[in-house]
């Protein structure tokens, strides 16, 4: 067997280290070791989401596939020859998951017991696909049910509604899950095509953490991962070029919820792919909405106290193949003071907001946060991976935490924040006695 | 009552202040997670006992708004206090839970545990108290709060389906109530009366604490002592287990919303308990029905028959009762309703292959095993046990489960009693 080229992570502070190779065949394969745990945690992932559905073929020509074909496959995936994959992995007693992102699918299992035997059954599935007429039907029917599920969730509802406000021509838009209609128009075929290229070693990860030795570790994935040959041609994704402005101000729907729900989203149009400069901008955008709409700040004490929204108000904010977008929502009797309170609040409150003192006590809060979350397998595993595909590793936030300055955070917020760019969704209480 | 000889999970101490605290030290956690267990009936009072942390949150005497409060926490490298309400079987309890990053990991040295402890004491027993009552301001504000979770409750329909089950089954007994409490109670909850009560309750009631991280117990129990120094009168100890109640005819219940999918809850009873002789069976039919992705529900109502993305089943076991639940379209309802009580009918006769026996047996014991690094499950989990005189012991349990034949299965779905369908639909 080739000796592989391990490099070694590590972090003082935390006192963690992982330990990283990539094998011939172009798979990328991480270890954190965690001694005296009972759980071993392994996830399997690739970087392709529900964004991914232009990207060129083997013959370099370029593919268009139906909306919400990667969660489709990760579906069917679990189908296998030898039966369904979640059976198989329950006998050995371990329970085996798998979700689906903008970005990214991964498929994952947790065991004690038997770890081996579900690592191998892990790699086996996820690297010999069998995609068959009957169980693409079978599966249609279910995702459907599952599509159906999230339209009754408002949550889900007003989020997907402001994505679809923010952009016009960009998949973000677009449901993770596809539509009824999207996905009627998948097979065996298109499953192929994406699996190929999707799924082909080079864009991959297998991050396993646990109590386990390394070398029998990646003795064993490097034994049992299928050999493969450089992808033929160029393996670009495509994305559509979004305009400056969003594409709908404003947009609501009726439902049978007690209080009404709004979202505010501002659309950046242009957003680094990778690297560091990406995982700043995020960071900065994070703590700077925490800093303004967080509930320590003065805009969320008078919002709050004035009684127009009903609890916390929640932001986000991610960009993703090329755009980015920030969000503020809550929960409120007085839908029609939105988004006017807030935009009027953003001018008003956005110097104070990032006072050094406010500023410097929300850094030690990211920290925390930060240090906090290694005490789970789950984060240590998905948090690397996901950073990974960004070219970045997740040891370094700490520094680029501590790094962060006032008035990069101003500039970045100002920017970010621009009220010609802003757009907001809401989910309205059904009128009663309809 | 089952005799644990494993080693404990907890190291206890029994405090002058009349708190219980249990201590677990282990080596694998960077944050030091708090939990305080403040315990009660089920009774009249249920809607001002969730209101009570509510009020809490709002302010102490030191740190007397939300701000401020939060401000502190930030400053604590964003320690999370929180606290929440729930039900185990016909008792009420309120935890309060802090959960702070330990030292050890930061670049700095601080002694933050100590700091944080001192939080959770002011938040729970040192409210912002005015003229001999909770701030007017604050308690109607969180009255309106509390009235808009609680009509919320009706957005997730998963949730609200089985609350409506929960409520149709147990309309006679104190497990009707929601551990939110009631619009009807709420209205008439005055803050001078709220604190009254709550001083009443919070002074008597049994008071559990839990600590779990990279800490060494003495210093923890010292540092507990210093900070919960107060003297409490004599507690007022919580009313026995709730007796089991008989199933009578099957009660059928629809209610018509405007939504994409219909919601169908079945609600059974058992009456089996922690530390009863059929507890471990119980589990185990429960894997084998609807617990997992290998079991009976998810392969016949989702897998074969395409019917539902969700077919699952789950045990409450201090009120003893199981459910079943799917969401399916509405003109499945009655394949639905027939797939799932066809199936525990199935395991009643027996028919549990040798596969479904060995995966549900498999999947239980890794999931207790991997319980071990669950440091919040393995707290709510010894909880609960303690309610019913006895303590987790994860390793009893393995012991226990495996010695489960399919015969006990099959007699444990005998003794379930079909009580209530609940549909949602269309």
């Amino acid at each position: 067997m080739t000796r592989l080229d391990i490099e070694k992570l590590s972090n003082s502070t935390l006192k963690e280290e992982v330990y990283r190779a990539t094998l011939p065949s172009g798979l990328g394969i991480s270890f954190c070791p965690k001694p005296g745990f009972q759980k071993r945690y392994a996830c399997y992932s690739t970087r392709f989401g529900s964004i991914d559905n232009e990207f060129s073929g083997a013959g370099g020509e370029l593919l268009r596939v139906p909306d919400g074909i990667a969660h489709f496959l990760e579906h069917t995936l679990f189908e296998t020859p030898e039966g369904n994959a979640s059976d198989l992995f329950a006998l050995n007693g371990a329970s085996a998951n798998a979700s689906t992102s903008f970005t990214q699918t991964t498929y994952l299992f947790a065991a004690s017991d038997k770890f081996w035997d579900s690592l191998g059954l892990l790699i086996d599935f996820v690297e010999e696909p069998c995609f068959q007429d009957d169980k693409v039907e079978k599966e249609r029917g279910i995702i459907e049910q599952e599509i159906k599920g999230y339209d009754d969730n408002p949550g889900w509802v007003s989020y997907r509604g402001l994505l679809g406000n923010l952009f016009s021509e960009h998949p973000v838009r677009i449901d993770i899950a596809g539509t009824v209609e999207t996905i009627a128009e998948i097979d065996t075929a298109t499953l192929q095509s994406c699996y190929d290229r999707f799924y082909h070693p080079s864009n991959m990860h297998l991050f396993v953490v646990g109590d386990l030795d390394r070398e029998e570790l990646f003795d064993f994935i490097a034994g049992r991962s299928r050999a493969a040959e450089a992808l033929d041609g160029a393996f670009e994704r495509k994305y559509p070029v979004e305009s400056a402005t969003v594409f709908k101000a404003e947009g609501q729907v009726e439902m049978d919820v007690a209080a009404a729900k709004f979202i505010l989203g501002f659309k950046e149009p242009d957003a680094p792919l990778a690297g560091e400069e990406l995982v700043r901008r995020e960071l900065l955008s994070d703590l700077g909405l925490d800093l303004l709409f967080g509930s320590s700040s003065d805009l969320f004490r008078e919002l709050y106290e004035k009684q127009l929204i009903h609890d916390e108000l929640w932001s986000g904010y991610d960009a993703l193949g090329g755009v980015a977008y920030a969000m503020v929502g809550g929960d409120t009797s007085r839908p029609e003071e939105f988004p006017g309170r807030l935009l009027d609040g953003i001018e008003r409150c956005l110097g104070e907001a990032l006072s050094r003192d406010n500023f410097e006590r929300k850094k030690r809060q990211f920290i925390g946060d930060f240090v906090r979350r290694f005490s789970s397998l789950e984060f240590i595993a998905h948090g690397f991976t996901t950073y990974l595909f960004r070219d970045f590793d997740l040891f370094s936030l700490i520094d680029l935490i501590n790094g962060l300055d006032r008035e990069m955070l101003e500039e970045h917020l100002v920017s970010l924040l621009d009220p010609a760019r802003h757009s907001v969704f809401k989910v309205l209480p059904r009128p009663q006695g309809q | 009552m089952i005799q644990n000889n494993n080693p404990p999970i907890f190291e206890r101490f029994e405090l002058d202040s009349g708190v219980s605290l249990s201590v677990n030290s282990n080596r694998k956690l960077k944050n030091i997670i708090v939990k305080m267990f403040v315990m009660a009936d089920l009774d009249e009072g249920y809607t001002s006992r969730s209101l009570v942390p509510m009020v809490l949150r709002r302010g102490t005497t030191r740190l007397p708004d939300m701000q401020a409060l939060r401000r502190h926490r930030e400053s604590l490298y964003g320690c999370a206090l929180s606290s929440s309400v729930t039900k185990v079987g016909e008792w009420q309890v309120v935890v309060f839970s802090l959960d702070i990053v330990n030292e050890a990991f930061l670049p700095a040295k601080e002694s933050l545990f100590e700091e944080g402890l001192e939080l959770l004491r002011e938040l729970i027993f040192d409210p912002l108290v005015q003229d001999g009552a909770f701030s007017g301001e604050y308690v109607e504000r969180e009255k309106e709060f509390l009235g808009t979770n609680i009509r919320s409750l009706v957005d997730d329909k998963n949730e609200y389906s089985i609350r409506r089950c929960t409520e149709e089954m147990c309309s006679a007994e104190p497990y009707r109530r929601h551990e939110l409490g009631s619009l009807d109670e709420l209205d008439g909850i005055e803050p001078a009366g709220l604190l009254d009560f709550y001083s009443d309750w919070s002074s008597r009631a049994p008071l559990s604490l839990y600590v779990c991280g990279d800490v060494d117990p003495a210093r923890v129990r010292d540092g507990v002592d210093g900070v919960f120094s107060f003297e409490r009168p004599e507690q007022k100890p919580l009313s026995a287990l709730p007796a089991v109640v008989e199933a009578g005819e099957v009660r059928e219940v629809r209610e018509q919303f405007e939504v994409n999918q219909a919601r169908l809850v079945l609600g059974f009873r058992h009456g089996v308990r922690p530390g009863d002789d059929a507890y471990e069976a119980l589990a185990l039919l429960n894997a084998v029905l609807g617990g997992f992705a290998h079991s009976k529900l998810f392969q016949n109502v989702r897998e074969k028959a395409s019917l539902a993305y969700t077919a699952r089943s789950w045990v409450e076991s201090t009120k003893g009762l199981l459910y079943m639940a799917c969401g399916i379209a509405t003109e499945n309802y009655e394949k639905a309703l027939e797939i799932s009580l066809d199936q525990l009918e199935a395991i009643e006769r027996g028919e549990i292959s040798e596969g479904e026996f060995d995966a549900s047996l498999k999947t239980i014991i890794n999931q207790n095993r991997m319980l071990e690094d669950n440091y919040p499950a393995l707290v709510g989990g010894d909880f609960v046990w303690r309610l019913h005189g006895g303590e987790l012991d994860l390793d009893g349990l393995r012991e226990r489960l495996a010695k489960v034949g399919r015969d006990d299965i099959s007699a444990a779905a005998a003794t379930l009693r079909h009580d209530t369908t609940y549909f949602l639909h269309s």
